[in-house]
């Protein structure tokens, strides 16, 4: 089923295009729910809830032109996520970080980090972001994968325009740091094996 | 350090995971009900609205343009006074805005008049085209022949005069009609033994007279008599009843935890106003009615729930234990109450958690009194459509239909609880007040004991479509009932042309 026979099928509330929606994007929504929640069955009532909305809402995405559908789902995604960590109060701007964690300088990391990614799959990459600190996590989501900017951030989450740059900062710190450590654990794992 | 943004956006762009099974069956769940009022009923209403709208416009529009009907509307209010309105006409008019009235079949003498059946008398009479309503002199011309000339106020009265349309087949077995020629026959009788050119307007008044309510007149024939006629066959009647319902009610609990049997409702019934529209033996029929119903279970089996409570204070390696027992919401199943949520963990912040361990609840026999009540008052528009037939003054009638309305109850349960001052009552409702989708059908039996008073004997079929939502965690409520309804009903006969039979 192409994309417009499911926005028709949906527009139309016909369930086989809502279920072949889900199934179609289902897998990449959990994932964004997954970075912004940072716990599974967080992850799972958005996931849900964000459906219901898209479904309900398929028809302003009829008034909305030149757009594609992803993009539209994911938005609406996002948004339930955000309203989801703000009725639950998840927001927590902390500014602890693990600093026996925090040995990297810029210079060493502009080096090395790409060479981390290499030897890191995808769903450590998740893992990694899953356990950032709420505050951490859904500002460096907004900012690197939403990509908006610090003043829209701020706004979006009511917090200030220096706030949202440290943590995005911290943020960059913290996944650095564990994505170093997890490297380091499967570089020993690799030795003792050998 | 940019970088780190690139890096972990396209790692997880594309990444997926797949959300566990059950997630998809919740989502398609939650919007079959969604798509089935927001696209089917909504979707419908779209459609039933409009039509229904220009229902009523054209039947209105019909009503009012076609020839005579406003003429019908004045005469039918006072049918009773229509006798003496009309008169034999001596009067002068000017010869300007003239009507004329064709008799076509006029007999030539006695003989033929005779010979005639009433009801082809009755059709020598052309129906008065609205010509005669505009118009100030009606003239009454046989064969070309000018016999009698009317005020316009006579006309108007002679346009009541023609019952029946010149091609319209007369059916003696229809009361109505029946009366009409029994009226015809006493017009020949004045015809036949009269000069025709003096009589005619007195014979056109005879005509006028069937139609008068005859002195043994039912309710059908009354509703030929006494109400706005429309020019094809329907009636609208608008119905104000009372009903008293006998009926078995249940529920069930939507989330699956149980049903809620219940003893039948007493007294439960319903008030109801609405207006039915009749062409031939169908109907469709709306209203308000407001319904009661209450069901309630009593039970004196104690359902005790002990519980552990497990403190513990992580940061201080701290632990206590201490018992609990506690009531939890309960739903009635079999004469016995059952428990909804026996397990209950409360996690505050992260350092301390309040466990509850469930133990086997324990049921026993106590002069402890226990009851669920459930209380629905329900305001309801129903939409119904049936089939109506009628013997003698008794009438046979299926139909089904919607109902849709705002239910508002309470439900919960009251009981007594030992505690160190004595026996306490407690009293645990919960009141709700939402939309209410129903479906019903019914069939009745209406016995006519006046001209409007009727008496109704009704079982019937009533089913939720959707749930009484509780609050506070009680389980959602489907109300349910079947039963019999007897009423009485007070009916007006108010747009009619044609009885139904």
């Amino acid at each position: 089923m192409s994309d417009q026979e499911i926005i028709e099928g949906c527009l139309n509330g016909r369930k086989k295009a809502q279920d072949e929606l889900y199934r179609v994007y289902s897998g990449r929504l959990f994932v964004v729910c997954l970075r912004y929640a940072g716990n599974r069955p967080d992850a799972e009532d958005v996931l849900q809830e964000g459906f219901i909305r898209i479904f309900k809402k398929f028809d302003t995405f009829s008034r909305e032109k030149n757009t594609a559908l992803y993009p539209w789902i994911r938005r609406i995604m996002v948004n339930t996520v955000l309203n989801y960590l703000r009725d639950n109060k998840k927001y927590r701007f902390s500014c602890e970080i693990n600093e026996n964690n925090d040995l990297l300088t810029a210079e060493a990391e502009e080096d090395s980090i790409e060479d981390l990614f290499d030897d890191i799959a995808p769903e450590e990459i998740l893992t990694v972001i899953s356990e950032l600190p709420e505050g951490y996590r859904t500002v460096f989501n907004l900012f690197a994968f939403e990509e908006y900017k610090h003043n829209e951030i701020a706004r979006i989450l009511d917090i200030s325009v220096n706030t949202s740059k440290t943590q995005l900062m911290k943020a960059r710190k913290a996944i650095i740091s564990k994505i170093k450590m997890k490297v380091s654990s499967v570089e020993e794992t690799k030795q003792i094996i050998r | 350090m940019k970088e780190v943004d690139r890096l972990v956006r396209d790692a997880l762009d594309n990444f997926v995971v797949t959300p566990p099974a059950h997630l998809a069956e919740d989502i398609s769940k939650r919007m079959v009900w969604y798509n089935f009022w927001h696209f089917r009923i909504f979707g419908s209403l779209k459609l039933i609205v409009p039509l229904m709208v220009s229902i009523i416009v054209v039947s209105s529009s019909v009503f009012f343009i076609l020839p005579g009907t406003e003429q019908k509307n004045k005469t039918a209010v006072s049918a009773v006074s229509v006798k003496e309105v009309v008169k034999p006409a001596n009067v002068n008019a000017s010869s300007q805005d003239e009507t004329t009235i064709s008799i076509k079949t006029l007999p030539d003498d006695d003989n033929q008049v005779s010979s005639q059946s009433p009801a082809s008398i009755a059709r020598t009479v052309n129906p008065v085209g609205p010509e005669a309503v505009n118009s100030s002199v009606v003239k009454v011309i046989n064969d070309g022949k000018e016999l009698e000339e009317f005020p316009r106020e006579n006309a108007v009265a002679l346009s009541e005069t023609t019952p029946v349309a010149a091609d319209q087949v007369i059916d003696p077995t229809i009361p109505g009609d029946i009366a009409m020629i029994q009226e015809v026959k006493s017009t020949e009788q004045m015809f036949s033994s009269s000069n025709k050119e003096n009589l005619l307007p007195e014979r056109i008044s005879a005509i006028k007279l069937l139609l008068l309510p005859q002195q043994n007149d039912n309710r059908n024939n009354q509703a030929i008599v006494s109400c706005l006629r429309p020019p094809v066959n329907m009636t609208v009647n608008p119905l104000f009843g009372v009903h008293f319902s006998f009926s078995q009610a249940f529920a069930n609990l939507s989330d699956g935890q149980g049903v809620l049997a219940s003893k039948p409702g007493f007294p439960s019934g319903s008030l109801s106003a609405g207006i039915d529209y009749h062409i031939s033996r169908f109907f469709i029929e709306s209203g308000l009615q407001y319904s009661y119903f209450q069901t309630k279970e009593n039970g004196n089996r104690l359902l005790y729930n002990p519980q552990i409570v497990i403190h513990q204070q992580l940061a201080g390696q701290q632990q206590v234990i201490t018992s609990h027992s506690e009531w939890h919401n309960t739903y009635v199943e079999d004469s016995v109450l059952h428990l909804v949520n026996s397990v209950l963990v409360t996690h505050y912040d992260t350092s301390l958690v309040n466990v509850y361990i469930p133990v086997a609840s324990t049921e026993y026999d106590t002069i402890i009194h226990r009851s669920w009540k459930s209380n629905i008052s329900i305001v309801e528009i129903p939409v119904a459509a049936g089939y109506k037939y009628s013997e003698g003054n008794t009438e046979f009638s299926v139909k089904g239909g919607v109902l849709f309305g705002i239910i508002s109850g309470s439900q919960g349960y009251t009981y007594d609880k030992i505690s160190e001052t004595g026996l306490v009552h407690f009293n645990e409702m919960y009141s709700t007040r939402e939309i209410q989708y129903s479906y019903f059908i019914s069939a009745s039996i209406d016995r006519s004991l006046t001209e409007h008073w009727s008496v109704e004997l009704s079982p019937f079929w009533r089913g939720s479509i959707n749930g009484l939502r509780s609050n506070e965690g009680l389980p959602s409520l489907r109300y349910n009932a079947w039963g019999i309804s007897l009423g009485i009903k007070y009916q007006l006969y108010f747009w009619s042309r044609q009885p139904y039979k």
